[in-house]
């Protein structure tokens, strides 16, 4: 895989070309700034562009410069990467596209296995979240007794964290060790439970739902 | 000419409380820390990560391999409250535009729900820094789960009008910003 970074932090960025080499993939470029990561993608074949959130140009150049890609090459992959976990960072994510972007913690990224993890469903076309995000959209606010996320079980609380992550049906029942069948018939609960819309075959499509619903959750109570 | 900034807040039966909203210097101040804890401590810790992780791959030793995992399970946890601090010093998310956001995420962070009520007009960079910070400030001494109505109104002085649980009437503010 071709990758592009831009990365201010000149120590991360280091880092982050000698995890992407040890994983197998190709750095065709690594910049400090959004301008110049721009540069890179419109003149060289990137299969997925790294972004740090918070670089120039400030305040949040990585949301921009994501947002000029996307526009510019579509088929160009994006991994915003932050050191904070923000509902704010996600949805700004999510608003410029719901396809092959992923956005996760610095720390929590920077690992060789899932590093490549990432960026593979990422070029799969999926949406990846930040499982740290994930899992605090789903907790219950204050433990309410009447959200609704208080009539989902343990099992389906499980489901609904992993689909907010962006997982596919497959990798759900792979991680709760379940087969796909059981997975989809818990996600058809959580769907009824929620009041969400059933027909959600398109896998981003279900993912934006699911987060829309949970950050909405959040705000509203 | 540097701001002043007051805020009164009541609770039944009981005299006004009176806060301060930031100054400009604090203001400043406190952004700049945020970032050099986010660019230096931060970023440096998670480039460790990577590292380790780049150790370990190289590593052909089992027990090296789960050790290095633990202490990169450790510099995360370390990374989750160098964060909180930097987020409590100065909420990243007040460094962009969208304000009625910024707060939304804010009061995200402590499980409270914010009731806001927002002027249709733009706030001045300046100004949104340090109503953001007061907000924050204050939404970081309250329980979850506690909703919270803030109001916010005018351009030369800016007022803030913070209201606790507002069904119930517990506990009510107000905050008066000069525009620098």
């Amino acid at each position: 895989m071709k990758v592009a970074i831009a990365e201010d932090g000149a120590l991360f960025r280091e880092g982050l070309v000698l995890l992407l080499e040890a994983a197998g993939h190709e750095v065709v470029g690594c910049v400090g700034d959004g301008d110049s990561l721009f540069g890179i993608v419109s003149t060289t074949d990137v299969d997925v562009a790294i972004l740090d959130i918070r670089m120039p140009p400030e305040p949040d150049g990585g949301l921009t410069t994501a947002a000029r890609i996307r526009a510019a090459k579509p088929d160009v992959g994006l991994l915003l990467l932050s050191h904070y976990a923000e509902t704010h960072y996600l949805m700004k994510t999510l608003e410029i596209g719901a396809e092959r972007i992923g956005y996760r913690l610095k720390e929590r990224v920077a690992g060789v296995q899932v590093l490549a993890d990432t960026l593979d469903r990422i070029a799969a076309g999926e949406i990846v979240i930040e499982p740290v995000l994930a899992k605090r959209l789903v907790q219950n606010p204050s433990e309410r007794t009447d959200s609704p996320l208080a009539k989902l079980t343990e099992r389906e609380l499980d489901v609904l964290r992993l689909m907010a992550e962006g997982r596919s049906n497959a990798a759900i029942a792979k991680e709760l060790f379940v087969s796909v069948k059981v997975v989809e018939k818990h996600i058809a609960s959580v769907f009824a439970k929620l009041g969400l819309p059933a027909d959600q075959t398109m896998h981003h499509r279900r993912v934006l739902a699911v987060l829309t619903y949970l950050r909405a959750s959040k705000i509203d109570g | 000419m540097p701001g002043y900034a007051l805020v009164f807040s009541a609770r039944e039966g009981r005299l006004p409380r009176l806060l301060r909203v930031p100054t400009s210097e604090t203001t400043t101040f406190r952004y700049e820390l945020e970032r050099r804890l986010h660019d230096e401590v931060a970023v440096g810790m998670s480039a460790i990560a990577a590292q380790l992780d780049l150790v370990a791959v190289a590593s052909a030793d089992p027990d090296l391999d789960d050790k290095i995992g633990s202490v990169r399970a450790t510099l995360c946890r370390v990374v989750e409250h160098v964060r909180d601090v930097g987020k409590s010093v100065f909420p990243p998310v007040l460094g962009g535009t969208d304000f009625s956001a910024a707060l939304t995420a804010i009061a995200d962070h402590r499980d409270v729900k914010l009731q806001l009520d927002l002027p249709s007009y733009e706030l001045h960079a300046q100004a949104r820094a340090r109503v953001g910070l007061l907000v924050c400030d204050h939404l970081n001494t309250l329980s979850p789960g506690t909703v919270v109505r803030v109001r916010v109104r005018g351009r030369r002085l800016v007022r803030v009008r913070i209201t606790e649980n507002p069904d119930h009437v517990e506990h009510k503010g107000r905050a008066r910003v000069a525009r620098p």
